[in-house]
This record gives structure tokens, C-alpha cells and sequence, in this order.
């Protein structure tokens, strides 16, 4: 049955929780306090933008139709029938960064190159599968003080408005960050990502 | 476990105080609050009572503070579970019992009940002086306190000899279900009858019965902390110096023989807070964890020939046992055995045949170390009671052997002999007289044996010096006869020498630094003739000492530039008491009593004192317990000159020092001495004659005074007057 | 929800644990449920609030800025946001000591007053030490002069805090070698703040330093004189019994729980509560009498002098009220939950707050003054008498659970207990550790935490330890969490002991864990530790001494500036849950290896209590080493 991480804008205070929790649920120790010793240090597969004075959660939202499998040059990416999780199989994956390229959320973070380089593959959200498969929560949602995040069906997110296509997100982020902020534009431009 | 320990010396110690409390409330109505109460001479009042708490108890008034004291110590018993901690409770519960036995032993002397019949009850300061400095300088390794009684005679017998083959004196107290240790001696012949008639002829054979109850360890106790106030110099109610002194200083142990009752229990805490442990034959929970104790506090052994070893042990006793092939113990516990006539087996020297020893150093190549060549017949073909002649030739060679070592080491024979079980030595040279008891005979012993003694006794205690040694016994008359020629001239030299040795005569005096333990600034300078105030040690004896042992106390002092001949005064010898005191004593006379004399530590033979009025000075010993014309008892002056200070006008010295010719020469010489005791006249009168003659005064004996003489200063001084004594006409001392 | 097991080891907390489930009410364990997960950007230090640039937070995994708006790295953060704790803590500490002081002023100058001085001895100890004149002085006018000089202490500017002068030579001579010797109380508290502002210093090894020698102005200053005025005004302590756990509360009785830190007004509570006038008082009421109960460390003041049971540790507070049965709690400062407020009215309990620092809205303030100390114990005992009748009975459940325990152990009674009226001495403890019956000695301290089950740090780690043949020094709620346990019984010895240590409870017939007091008196260890390099033997600085520290379940400030004087004063030492720092692998490096260069002890962090007890005795065994000292003398006994 397919499920989403649905996201408030409304409830994001931009905590940076979700990154934490997600990191560490990648982690090998799976405890902060290893995990924040780790080497290479854990990556989180989350990222909090900022979308003018919004803060907002963002990760790989497993679309129905994903660019990112259909260009994979060696077929890493694969967007499962079981649940619609869109994985990743580090074996095939190259690196190549094709993905991030194609995906409209791609230089927002949502994939990137894992800092293991020895292991040459991207790294992007699985949806916390193997933590859902315990009836767990995925740790993002888990962690949200605020219950910005959410893993509901897309019906119910729908009705409660918090379901944004791909697009219409990228596109939302694109221009949030082209428009001045009034209360950071001190330094003109703000291309860099917050 | 230990709780079961504490519960029974607590209980025990409510009972001892509450007993004690019985009977001083009965005499204080018998006898009201201002009876006199004391033990019999001592200086020291009631010593635990004095030593702890600086109590001066004359009177019955006095005593009940005391003992109210000792019933503020008491704590309850610890409680059936979730109890306190009560280690602090039973140390202190330990010295409640010990002042309330005290309490309770000077009660019976007030009655009249102490001591027992056939037991020795408290201990005076004079054996105090004699036996405690040898407890003290390690000379008695340590004492034990036998509370109880042994399963059977043997077990008696047995653990009393392993004690008194480590020269450890005993104390027997208390009984076990009625027996006494004392009795089963008796049974066993260990000892004889003369020690229920005398029970104070135990300390030649140091076998001491105090009491046949519990509370006797009392005596035995407060001895120890006497040793305190005495060798340590520690003030009375400083009682933390003097638990320190006990523990660091005087190596005594309890052993408990049989059932350890409440009572005993509670005497050992006093005993362990003294730093005395505890050893039983019973099954008793132990206190291991150090450090109320050295060691070990209480601990079982149930192995009776194990049990002398572990209090050892526990307390920790330097003891060497000296193994010699002789058939008999040989210890420094059987040196005052007297062997009578009817114990005798044989007899050597006095009327009845020849007896020399001689020692001589020879060159090494021609000793066979530890050779004993055996000439004539042997005991066994002697009469019961009869007599044969001896001569003993003892050959020595050592690197660092010198010709003036050979008298030291021929007096050695004496202490050697002596120390074996059933032998008897006096005199000496040419004039030695010895006795083999029945007893050792039969044991096996034989001429060769004199000689292992000797040998074993030489290579064991002056092995620095003696790399060899063989000695030749001959019991053949015409032998020892030729010995003795041989002897004679060597006897004739060494007089010469010795008599004739001055202080001029010598570069190099010798220091003692022996009883820096107790008073660290203390440096006696010892010169040939000027003999240590101890008494103990002459210059012979230092320079011996040193060569035996370059690092130890003994040192050699150069003298150096002569700053004043009259008074005594050398650089080089004020440079050494100088660094060697801790640079606290920058310069001293040797022989003035009035400019910079030389410091006192503790172990004085006796105390000198000036006497402005009579211009002159008096001398008083240790022993003396009497008051002096000065006003002050031996003890209370010993508190004032004692500890390594320097004190004008004060000074203690050795006995034999008042007829050297430096006796005080920058002050007056003997002519000054215008007091003292009767002992010590009596002890040294021909000497005293020899130099009166000398200095061309033959009435200046009969003119000093004594204590039958005079106590105080007017009857002194009208003494002197009487005497027409020379100090009265002397430069005046101020 | 979570059993109630998960949450305490102790039955009777479990039993109002589950009550609070059944009543849907909500305790500190809901709440940090209701945390989770809790923010990892505060737990590893590297949040800054400092100034309003902020807040700034640095990525822990490098994705995301790595140096805050000012430029400050993680390292300055962490480092920053730790020593204002240890800032907080001493403060704490030594404003408590402050008050003692006050309270002993009060004593000096009004001899008609409530207070009294009952340590004579420690007075002109301490007057001695303080160059203050006695010989023909009344003790009023000495004791004045030491308030009045004391007080000196906290605004010294120049020179050194005089109490820092009992640590060994080579220790003050180390403190002053890395300039960390405390120069007056207040003033090391004021240059952390200064230090720490935004944009001051960025040296982080420059700020923890800082940081240690404020921490010595607490333990060898501020909570040394708390402790040493509280035994001069109050008594020093010496072993006495007392009971705790909820089952010391009576049914019959008026309860009144003291709760807080200070011992200034619950001496006096206690006079009250024994007072012939409060005891009619509730009679009139048809109580069987009054009964005063402790809790945390104002609790522990009272059990150490006069053996009043305690009710509980910091987690039970809650607990208390939810009995039914406490007719007033009283508190004064520190480790008071402001959820007291909310949760008291429900179960008809009477909070009272006493101390002008610490007020509560709603709740009765019945402000506590030294020179009126008595007559404001009397209105509070009258308070809680006139609110035993509004008990409801049927709400009134008291978990049956109470435990004996010996408390009471002061640095100086150490002396008597190991020798008596006449052997007073620390020998038998050093030769107890010499000749290997004791490995060593360790201060298990500190706060409990919703983050472990309570007690479960505390009792696993001590029961570790004294198998191990090391004795175990308490204080604050680990002394609780361990009596709650059976641990200060001295039967305890004989159970749980390492043979070694076992004979020596034995002969001595202490408990193999001993209560040393409030978390203001872990002064008293370093104390104990001074005492025993004195007695000689076992090197020259505290650093030589086979000893450890931990704070197994640490929640407070506090906690950080004790663990700071206690590595500073050369004692290794493990907390449970690490500090927040490691989201800095520089500050992490200082606290757990570089000190160890610096002052010769370090940190190490390790929530298992097992193997947190394990690094403590294999310090020991090191430190044993390097003094060449004995083998365990039951050392092959002990590994079966």
C-alpha cells in the first residue's frame, strides 16, 4: 500500500530534527553519540530549505512516473510495485549523478553522492523501509516536534492539502528562492541553499 | 565476624568498669575521698591513667575521675542488624577496661590483696629501666602477654621454650577454666618452686607470673606505656604519643590460650589500641585489616607449633634464632639462669680447678674456621658435683680484626655460654667459673659444645669483624695451666691500655645517635674517657660498633683544632653535633656541666644537677626513687633534661663517669660533687677512693652526702659544713 | 505505555508510577516520552543561543554550515555552552554556601536567635585557617569574624580562594602553573559569562580552562564552606540510622516533606515539628503527631545530622504528592519541578515555596529569613497541621516500602571510626588499600535522570564496584538511589562485597557504601582524599591515589561543575550520559584525553554502568601500578 511523507509547510519551524533523525537512522550505531563520531561521518537524506522565510522539509518524494529510474544509465534506480518506494541498488549505481540531474528536486539535496567513496553510489530516501517493516514510523516523522512531517496515504494528504506534486514543489522552491527576502536581503543574492 | 568480637569486648567492658566502679565506691566509703592510692615504686602514679589522660592520682577522690572517665568511653553494643560502625567504640571500650583494671589492681593495693600470693603484680620502674631499654632497643626482640592456659602441660611447655629460644619475655596472667599457665610450668619443671617465693626471680629466665586473673594484663600494659613516658620522652596525658610510642617501639603481643571470654576480649581491645595484637588457640573471628595495629589485630592459630611464629609474625618481632649445634636452646632468655649446687652436673674455675679463656687474633691461614679441638677427658667422666678444669683458647682473624678488638670480643664468651639452656658463666680471663646443669648433661652436652657456642655466637653477632674463628677446649689441668701463661702478658697489655688511654691520646672520639628515634637532636660524643651517658657504651665499644657496622649510629667524630682543653671543646667536634642535630646544637663541652654540655635523650643512667646554694652539684640514678636536696624525684627531673635538649646545669651521664678524671674537670671536677644516692656511693666507692687519692683529698668520699645524709638543702649544707666538703671553698659556680 | 519497570528499579516508585498510569497523570517520564526525540543539535552542544545573531547550529555530519553566523566552530560552541553550565552550577552551589554563611552571621551576632553553634571544634579549625585570632575570644565574636571573612571568599578579587590551600602542594602548584588557581568565587563565575559572550574568546582549550578553575572555586570554595559552616552551625555529622523510600510517610501523621537544598530552614523544621507547642497543634487535629520527611539533598542535610528518613530522590518528588499522604511539601532551591504546582492541588498537598530565588505562580510563598528562622518553621508546620484534616483518605495510598540505612560519614569522622577516642587515624584505610584489600576508593555521585530507569546507574554501578573490592563514597540522590537498595547497610557488606573490602566493613563495621552527604558535600571527598595522602603512603597529589569519580544518571549543571573540580582536582571520573559535546571532536579530545596531560585525570563517558564501574577499576589497577603497590590480596578469590 502505497504511503507518503507529506509535509505542513505551515508546521516547519526548520529544527533540522528530521536531518538528524534520518542520518542517524542510516547511521551503523543508530545512536547519536556514535553516530556522531562516525567516519565517513553519516549523511542524512533529508533536507530543510528555506523557501523565502519558510522553512521546509524536503526528500525524494517516489513519484508515480520517476525521471531519476527512467535515465539511470545502469538501472540502479528502481521504483518498487510493492510499496512505490524508489530505491536504489548501490551495486549497479555508478555515480554517475545522472539522477540528480533529472530529478526537479535533485539540486535541492534530495539525492546525493555518498561520502563512503569507496562504495560509489548515491544515497537518497528509502522511505525508511526496513524501520517501517518494524511498525515503526520513518525517523523523519518520527522526529518532528512540530508534526510537520507526516506518513499518510495520499488521499489524506490530499484532504489535508499537504500533497504538492514534484513539479509544483520544485517549481514553489525554485521561485520562493528567486524572490528578495525582505528581512535577509543585505547580501543580494541568496542562490546558496539554506 | 568481627561484630561478634566487638559485641563481647564492649559487654566486657561495661563488666570491668561496673566492677571497678563496686569497688571504688565501697572504699571511698570505707576510706573517703583523700585515701592515698598508689602502686609501689613508681614515679609514674597510676601509669595508664597518667599516660593517657596526664592524671596524677594520689588519692581515691582522684581515682573515681579517672574512672568516670573511663565510663564516658563506654558505648553500647552494636546493635542485632543495621548497626553502627563500631570499631572506634571497641578501641575505646579497650582503654575504659585497662583503666578500670587499673583502678581495680590499686584497689587491691590499697587493700592489701595485690599482688597474689606467688605472683609478681605490678612492675616498679627500676625493672622498668633494665629490661624496658632492651625492649626498646631491640636487644628483648618483644614481650608477650600469656593470658589463659595451654590445652596440656606439653603444649606449656613447648610454647614457653619457643618463646624463650627468642628471647621474648613473658608474661604469664589469668587462667583458663582455673588452670594457670604459672601452675603447668610448675608441673612440667619449666619452673621451679623458687618462682612462687620469688615470683621476681622470673626475670632472670624471663618468665614473669603478674596475676592469676584477667585483670592482671594491667600490669603487664601499664609497664609498656610506661616505656613511653621513659625512653620516649613522650609527656604524660599525651596519650597520642604515647599509643604511637607503644606500637612503633615496644613489640608486645597477647596470646590467648583457651576460651576467650568477654573480659579478655575487651583487655585485648586495650591491648590492640596499645598496637599490641592479639593471638588465640581458639576458634575466634579474626580482625585482619591493618592499621590500629602494624599488622594484623586479632588472629586464630590453632596449630600449636605454629603459634609462637604467628604472633611473630603478626607483631611483626625482628627475632633471629640462632641455630648452633648444641644439644640445648640457645637463647638470650636463659642468660640469668642460675644453676645451684644441686642442679649441678659439673663445675669449672672458682676454687675448685682451673678455668681461663683467652681469645687472641692469629693470622687467618692458620685458622680452620669453625674448628672446636677437644683435649682431656670429657664430662661424662666427671662425679656428679665435681669438678673439672678448662681452657678455652679462641682464635679469630677478620679483615678488619684489630689487636683492641680482642678484649670486646673475649668478653663475648660470657654472653655466649650464658645464652644456652642449663649453662651458667661468671667472671672472666683467668677467673671464669662455669656450671653445666644435670638437665643439659643429659641433653648431651659436651666440652666441643663451649666451643660452638662461642664461635656461633661471634660469627652471628660480630660477623663483620670475625671472617674465622676455632676455638680449643682442653679440660686437661696442665694445658690450661699453659693457656694461662700464655695469656698473661696479652691480660697485662690490655690493662695498660685501656687504663692508660686518655682522651689526649686518641684523634677520633665515637658518637651515639642510637636514640635519635625518640629524640632526634640528640648526639652523645663518646671518648675514652667519658663513657656514654647510657652507660652502655665506652670508646672501645663505639669504635667496635663501628667497624662492625660503618652506617650505623656509631660514627666516628674527628676532634680536631682544640678550642678549649679545660672545658672540652674541639672544632671538628662541634661541626659534628652540629650537622648531626639537625643544626639545633652549635657547640659542646665535654666535660663542663655549666657551658654547653652535651645533650640527654632519655636513657641516662643518672641526672647531674647543680646547686647554687652548696656550689657545688649532686648526682642521682635512675633506680633512686627517693626526693633530692633539689626538691625533684629522678623522674620528675629525667622530664625536664631528657628529649635531646641542651639544659646548663642539668646533664645526664653514665655511672662510671663520676671517677673518670674528666668528670666536670672544666667545672671543679669530683670536688664539686657534693650529693649522691647510697646505690650509687656504694656502687662506685673504690673507684671513688683511687681518684680521692689522686686528687691528694681522702676524706672527699665520706664527705659528699647521701640520702641518709641529707634530703634537703639545709640539712645538706649543714652536712657539708660539718665535713668541712671542699666546694664550699670553690670559685663560686655563678 | 511504559512499564513502570522501565522507568524506576525501586518498588515503590513503580507502584506510583503505575498509580500515575492509572490516573492518567502525567510525571517527568511522560514528559520525556513526550520529548522524544529529543533535539540533536542540544544533545551533542552544538546550538548556539549566545547572541541574537543566532540561533546557529552546526551540522554534526558536514552537509550543512559548519561554523556559526559569528564564525564560531563547533568547538566554541560546545566548549561556550558547557562551561556556562559548569557557570551555573557553581553558582549554584556557592550561593548556597553564601546563605549558609548569612546563616551563620545571623548565629554569631544574635545569640538569642534560632541558630546555635553546635561544632566548636570546626569553628577554630577554621578560624585557624583563616588567620583569625581565638585564644580569650568568645566563640560569638570568632564565629562572626569567619562569617565575616568567608563572605570575603566569594568577592575575593586577588590571590587564592584560602580553602584551595588544603589540596596537596603539588596540586595548587599545578592549578597555579596553568593559571587555573581560583581567584575569588564570584568573580570565576563572572569571567565564564564575560568569556563566553559572543565574540570574546574562540580558544576552546582557552574556555574549558576557564571553565575548570570556576569549578575549583566551587569544590575547594563555594560548596567547601557550604559544607564546612553548615557541621560548624548545624554539627558535623558522625554515622547515625535512618530509614527512606515513600514508606517513610505515615498515615496517621502529618507529613511534611522538605524538599530542596539548603539546610537552613529545614533544621529549624525540624525543631518545629518536635516542639511540644506544633505536636498540641496536631493533636488538635487528630494526627498522631508530625512527621518530617526529606527529600533530595535538603533531605540528605537532615539525614546526615538528624537522621530524619528520607522520602526520596529528585524523581520521586512527584511521587511523593502522588501518595496522598504528604500534607505540606516545603521547598527551598534547586531540582524543584515547576510540575509540582500543577500535580500538589489534586492530591490535597500544600506546597510551599520559601526561597526569594525560587517562587512558583499560584503557590503559597512563605518567604524564609534567617533572623526569623523559627517563627517561619512554626507557620509552615502550622501549615501543613491545618491541612491534614482536607486529606482524603480514599486518595491516601502509601507504597510499603521502606529500607534501613547508616548515614552520616563525614572526612573527619573517618579518623574516629578507623581508631577511636585514642587512634584516630586514616592508617587502617591506607593500609587497607596498600596491602590490596581495598583496590580503591570511588565517588559515585550525582542526579538522577528520566533518560535511564531510575537507580538502575546508580545501585548497578556501586554493586559493580564493592564486588570489586572498591568502597564507595555517595552523596545527593546516588546516596537515595543505593540506600533505596539496601547498599548503606553494613549487612550489605557481607553479600555484596569483594572479600577485601568485605573484612574491612567487617572490622570496622561499616556499611561497604558510605553516605557522605548532600551534592554540596562532595567537598568532603576531596577532603577524604587529602587526608588520605596526609596519612602517606600513597603518593604526593590526588592524581597518584587509585580513586574515581562518576556521575552515573546526571541531569544537572551542577553535575558539570562537580565532574570539572573533581577531574581538576585530579580524580578520573565517568559520567553516564556523555556532556553535550560531542558534536565537537576537539572539545570530546580535552575533556576525555587532553586533561589528562593538563591536571592528570580526565573524562570518560559511559552509559553502561557495568563497564563505566570497570574503566574506575581499571584506573585503579593503573594508579596501583604506578604506586607499586601490593596485588589484590584476593585476587584470584575475586576473578571466579
Amino acid at each position: 500500500m502505497k504511503q507518503i511523507i507529506a509535509i505542513d509547510i505551515e508546521k516547519c519551524v526548520g529544527c533540522h530534527s528530521c536531518q538528524i533523525a534520518c542520518a542517524l537512522a542510516h547511521s551503523d550505531a543508530k545512536t547519536l553519540f556514535e553516530a556522531a563520531q562516525q567516519e565517513p561521518p553519516v549523511q542524512s537524506r533529508i533536507s530543510v530549505l528555506l523557501a523565502g522565510n519558510t522553512p521546509v522539509a524536503v526528500q525524494c518524494r517516489h513519484c508515480d512516473d520517476p525521471p531519476c529510474v527512467e535515465k539511470c544509465p545502469t538501472d540502479a534506480m528502481q521504483k518498487r510495485d510493492s510499496d512505490g518506494v524508489v530505491t536504489v541498488d548501490s551495486e549497479l549505481c555508478t555515480a554517475c549523478k545522472v539522477c540528480i540531474k533529472v530529478c526537479p528536486l535533485g539540486e535541492f539535496g534530495v539525492i546525493s553522492i555518498s561520502r563512503d567513496e569507496e562504495a560509489e553510489t548515491i544515497i537518497k530516501c528509502d522511505m525508511c523501509v526496513e524501520r517501517i517493516g518494524r511498525g515503526l514510523l520513518p525517523a523523519c516523522v518520527e522526529a518532528c516536534p512540530t508534526g510537520a512531517l507526516a506518513l499518510m496515504d495520499p488521499e489524506a494528504a490530499a484532504a489535508q492539502g499537504r500533497l504538492v506534486t514534484v513539479q509544483e514543489l520544485a517549481a514553489a522552491l525554485d521561485q520562493l528562492q528567486q524572490i528578495p527576502q525582505p528581512a535577509l536581503s543585505v547580501s543580494g543574492s541568496s542562490d546558496e541553499k539554506q | 565476624m568481627s561484630k561478634i568480637v566487638a559485641t563481647a569486648a564492649i559487654r566486657g567492658s561495661h563488666d570491668a568498669v561496673s566492677r571497678a566502679d563496686a569497688r571504688l565506691k565501697a572504699a571511698l566509703e570505707e576510706h573517703g575521698e583523700d585515701q592515698q592510692v598508689a602502686f609501689p615504686e613508681t614515679a609514674f602514679y597510676l601509669p595508664m591513667a597518667c599516660a593517657l589522660l596526664g592524671a596524677e592520682v594520689e588519692t581515691l577522690g582522684e581515682l573515681r575521675e579517672v574512672l568516670e572517665y573511663a565510663q564516658g568511653l563506654l558505648v553500647d553494643e552494636p546493635s542485632e542488624a543495621v548497626w553502627l560502625p563500631y570499631l572506634s567504640g571497641v578501641l575505646d571500650a579497650g582503654i575504659a577496661t585497662l583503666l578500670s583494671q587499673e583502678t581495680l589492681k590499686a584497689l587491691d593495693y590499697l587493700d592489701g590483696t595485690a599482688p597474689q600470693d606467688g605472683w609478681h603484680g605490678f612492675i616498679s620502674d627500676t625493672v622498668l629501666r633494665t629490661l624496658g631499654i632492651q625492649l626498646v632497643d631491640g636487644r628483648m626482640p618483644g614481650f608477650a602477654a600469656v593470658v589463659g592456659a595451654a590445652p596440656d602441660l606439653e603444649t606449656a611447655e613447648y610454647i614457653i621454650r619457643e618463646l624463650q629460644k627468642r628471647s621474648i619475655l613473658t608474661f604469664l596472667i589469668g587462667n583458663h577454666e582455673g588452670q594457670t599457665m604459672r601452675d603447668q610450668l610448675l608441673e612440667a619443671g619449666v619452673l621451679t618452686d623458687a618462682i612462687v617465693e620469688d615470683p621476681a626471680s622470673g626475670w632472670d629466665i624471663y618468665i614473669v607470673p603478674l596475676g592469676p586473673d584477667t585483670d592482671s594484663i594491667i600490669y603487664a600494659l601499664n609497664w609498656a606505656i610506661r616505656g613511653a613516658l621513659t625512653f620516649g620522652g613522650v609527656q604524660k596525658g599525651d596519650w597520642k604519643g604515647c599509643l604511637d610510642y607503644t606500637r612503633a617501639h615496644i613489640f608486645a603481643f597477647g596470646l590467648g590460650l583457651g576460651t576467650i571470654d568477654d573480659l579478655k576480649y575487651a583487655s585485648g581491645a586495650g591491648a590492640i589500641t596499645m598496637g599490641f595484637p592479639v593471638i588465640a588457640d581458639t576458634e575466634i573471628p579474626e580482625i585482619r585489616p591493618t592499621g590500629v595495629c602494624t599488622y594484623e589485630e586479632l588472629v586464630r592459630e590453632l596449630d600449636h607449633d605454629r603459634i609462637v611464629q604467628t604472633c611473630i609474625d603478626v607483631r611483626g618481632v625482628k627475632v633471629t634464632v640462632r641455630e648452633v649445634d648444641v644439644p640445648v636452646p640457645v637463647a638470650a632468655a636463659f642468660e640469668g639462669e642460675v644453676i645451684r649446687r644441686e642442679d649441678m652436673q659439673v663445675e669449672f674455675g672458682s676454687k675448685y680447678s682451673t678455668a681461663i679463656e683467652y681469645l687472641r687474633m692469629i693470622d687467618g691461614d692458620e685458622i680452620e674456621d669453625g674448628k672446636v679441638e677437644v683435649s682431656g677427658p670429657d664430662l661424662d667422666t666427671a662425679d656428679e658435683g665435681g669438678a673439672l678444669p678448662l681452657g678455652l683458647l679462641i682464635e679469630v682473624a677478620g679483615r678488619k680484626m684489630q689487636k683492641d678488638f680482642e678484649p670486646i670480643l673475649e668478653r663475648q664468651t660470657h654472653t655466649a655460654i650464658n645464652h644456652a639452656m642449663g649453662l651458667f658463666h661468671m667472671g672472666q680471663r683467668d677467673m671464669a667459673w662455669l656450671r653445666v646443669s644435670k638437665d643439659t648433661f643429659k641433653a648431651g652436652w659436651r666440652l666441643r659444645h663451649f666451643g660452638e657456642v662461642v664461635i656461633a655466637h661471634l660469627k652471628n653477632e660480630f660477623g663483620v669483624i670475625v671472617d674465622k674463628a676455632q676455638v680449643t677446649v682442653t679440660s686437661v689441668d696442665e694445658e690450661a695451666k699453659q693457656l694461662q701463661e700464655l695469656a698473661r702478658p696479652a691480660y697485662l697489655e690490655r690493662d695498660e691500655r685501656i687504663a692508660g688511654m686518655t682522651d689526649e691520646s686518641v684523634d677520633l672520639f665515637y658518637s651515639c645517635t642510637l636514640c635519635q628515634s625518640y629524640a632526634p637532636n640528640h648526639v652523645c660524643v663518646i671518648s675514652p674517657e667519658r663513657l656514654g651517658l647510657c652507660g652502655a657504651y665506652n670508646w672501645l665499644d663505639g669504635r667496635a660498633a663501628y667497624e662492625m657496622n660503618p652506617h650505623g649510629p656509631n660514627q666516628p667524630v674527628e676532634k680536631g683544632r682544640c678550642i678549649d682543653p679545660v672545658k672540652g671543646e674541639w672544632e671538628s667536634v662541634n661541626q659534628f653535633v652540629y650537622d648531626n642535630s639537625h643544626r639545633s646544637v652549635e657547640r659542646v663541652c665535654l666535660y663542663s656541666l655549666m657551658d654547653a654540655p652535651m645533650t640527654s635523650c632519655g636513657c641516662f643512667e643518672c641526672i647531674m644537677a647543680v646547686l647554687p646554694e652548696v656550689n657545688g652539684f649532686m648526682i642521682v640514678n635512675r633506680e633512686y626513687t627517693g626526693m633530692t636536696p633539689l626538691g625533684l624525684a629522678f623522674s620528675t627531673l629525667a622530664g625536664s633534661v631528657g628529649g635531646g635538649h641542651v639544659t646548663p646545669g642539668f646533664l645526664g651521664v653514665g655511672r662510671r663517669y663520676v671517677i673518670s678524671p674528666k668528670f666536670i674537670s672544666a667545672d671543679g671536677g669530683l670536688p664539686r660533687l657534693v650529693w649522691m644516692t647510697k646505690d650509687l656511693k656504694d656502687d662506685l666507692l673504690e673507684g671513688l677512693g683511687e681518684r680521692a687519692e689522686k686528687l691528694e683529698m681522702p676524706d672527699l668520699p665520706g664527705q659528699i652526702a647521701t640520702e641518709e645524709d641529707a634530703t634537703t638543702l639545709d640539712e645538706l649544707l649543714a652536712f657539708l659544713e660539718k665535713g668541712g666538703h671542699p666546694a664550699l671553698s670553690m670559685d663560686p659556680l655563678f | 505505555m511504559a512499564d513502570a519497570s522501565d522507568r524506576s528499579v525501586d518498588k515503590a516508585a513503580q507502584e506510583m508510577i503505575a498509580r500515575a498510569q492509572d490516573d492518567d497523570i502525567g510525571l517527568a517520564w511522560d514528559r520525556y516520552d513526550a520529548m522524544q526525540p529529543q533535539c540533536g543539535f542540544g544533545q551533542l552542544g552544538i546550538c548556539c543561543r549566545i547572541c541574537h545573531m543566532g540561533p546557529c547550529r552546526i551540522d554534526p555530519f558536514g552537509d550543512g554550515p559548519q561554523e556559526g553566523v559569528c564564525g564560531a566552530t563547533a568547538d566554541v560552541i560546545a566548549a561556550r555552552n558547557l562551561v556556562r553550565m559548569v557557570a551555573a552550577g557553581a553558582a549554584a552551589h556557592s550561593d548556597h554556601g553564601r546563605d549558609v554563611t548569612h546563616a551563620l552571621l545571623q548565629a554569631a551576632e544574635n545569640p538569642e536567635g534560632s541558630y546555635l553553634i553546635k561544632d566548636e571544634a570546626k569553628l577554630l579549625w577554621l578560624a585557624e585557617e583563616f588567620d583569625i585570632p581565638t585564644d580569650g575570644r568568645q566563640t560569638n565574636e570568632i564565629a562572626a569574624e569567619l562569617a565575616h571573612k568567608a563572605l570575603e571568599e566569594f568577592g575575593r578579587q586577588e590571590g587564592e580562594v584560602i580553602p584551595t590551600h588544603r589540596a596537596p602542594q603539588p596540586r595548587q602548584e599545578l592549578w597555579r602553573r596553568h593559571k587555573i588557581m581560583p581567584r575569588g568565587i564570584d568573580r570565576e563565575i563572572v569571567q565564564i559569562m564575560h568569556q563566553t559572550h559572543m565574540g570574546v574568546d574562540a580558544d576552546y582549550r582557552n574556555i574549558l580552562m576557564q571553565g575548570l578553575r570556576a569549578s575549583l572555586a566551587d569544590g575547594w570554595g563555594g560548596s567547601m564552606l557550604a559544607t564546612d559552616l553548615q557541621d560548624v552551625l548545624f554539627g558535623s555529622p558522625e554515622p547515625i540510622r535512618s530509614q527512606t523510600n515513600l514508606g517513610v510517610l505515615k498515615e496517621d501523621y502529618v507529613n511534611i516533606v522538605v524538599h530542596g537544598h539548603e539546610p537552613a530552614l529545614s533544621e529549624m523544621l525540624v525543631e518545629a515539628a518536635r516542639s511540644q507547642k506544633m505536636l498540641a497543634k496536631a493533636e488538635q487535629v487528630d494526627a498522631k503527631g508530625i512527621n518530617l520527611a526529606g527529600m533530595c539533598c535538603t533531605g540528605n542535610e537532615l539525614l546526615m545530622r538528624q537522621g530524619i528518613p528520607s522520602a526520596g530522590s529528585f524523581l520521586m518528588q512527584e511521587l511523593a504528592v502522588l501518595t496522598g499522604a504528604v500534607d505540606a511539601m516545603v521547598v527551598d532551591v534547586q531540582c524543584i519541578m515547576p510540575a509540582l504546582a500543577d500535580l500538589s492541588p489534586s492530591f490535597t498537598t500544600k506546597l510551599v515555596t520559601t526561597s526569594p530565588k525560587a517562587k512558583m505562580p499560584g503557590v503559597e510563598h512563605i518567604e524564609f529569613s534567617e533572623d526569623e528562622a523559627m517563627v517561619v518553621a512554626e507557620q509552615i508546620v502550622a501549615a501543613g497541621i491545618e491541612n491534614f484534616p482536607n486529606r482524603r483518605d480514599s486518595r491516601v495510598q502509601i507504597p510499603d516500602h521502606v529500607m534501613d540505612l547508616i548515614g552520616g560519614f563525614s572526612a573527619e569522622y573517618v579518623h574516629t571510626m578507623l581508631g577511636g577516642r585514642f587512634r584516630p587515624s586514616y592508617r587502617p584505610l591506607n593500609n587497607a588499600i596498600i596491602e590490596g584489600r581495598i583496590r580503591g576508593v570511588a565517588g559515585v555521585v550525582g542526579c538522577e535522570n528520566p533518560q535511564i530507569p531510575q537507580g538502575y546507574g546508580h545501585v548497578t554501578m556501586a554493586e559493580e564496584l564493592i564486588k570489586n573490592d572498591v568502597l564507595v563514597l555517595v552523596t545527593g540522590c546516588s546516596a537515595l538511589a543505593d540506600a533505596r537498595a539496601g547498599l548503606l547497610q553494613p549487612d550489605a557488606a557481607l553479600e555484596m562485597a569483594g572479600p577485601g573490602l568485605r573484612e574491612v566493613c567487617e572490622a570496622v563495621g561499616m556499611p561497604p557504601v558510605l553516605h557522605v552527604g548532600s551534592c554540596v558535600d562532595n567537598s568532603r571527598i576531596l577532603i577524604a582524599c587529602c587526608n588520605v595522602l596526609l596519612e602517606g603512603g600513597l603518593g604526593e597529589d590526588i592524581s597518584d591515589l587509585p580513586v574515581a569519580g562518576a556521575a552515573p544518571e546526571w541531569m544537572s549543571e551542577k553535575a558539570i561543575s562537580i565532574g570539572f573540580y573533581v577531574v581538576g582536582s585530579g580524580i578520573f571520573t565517568v559520567f553516564g550520559t556523555p556532556h553535550p559535546v560531542l558534536g565537537s571532536e576537539n572539545v570530546t579530545r580535552f575533556l576525555c584525553e587532553d586533561m589528562e596531560e593538563i591536571v592528570g585525570a580526565c573524562f570518560a563517558f559511559e552509559p553502561d554502568p557495568i563497564k563505566a564501574a570497570q574503566l574506575m577499576i581499571d584506573r585503579m589497577n593503573r594508579k596501583r601500578e604506578a604506586l607499586r603497590l601490593e596485588p589484590m590480596m584476593y585476587a584470584e578469590a575475586a576473578s571466579t
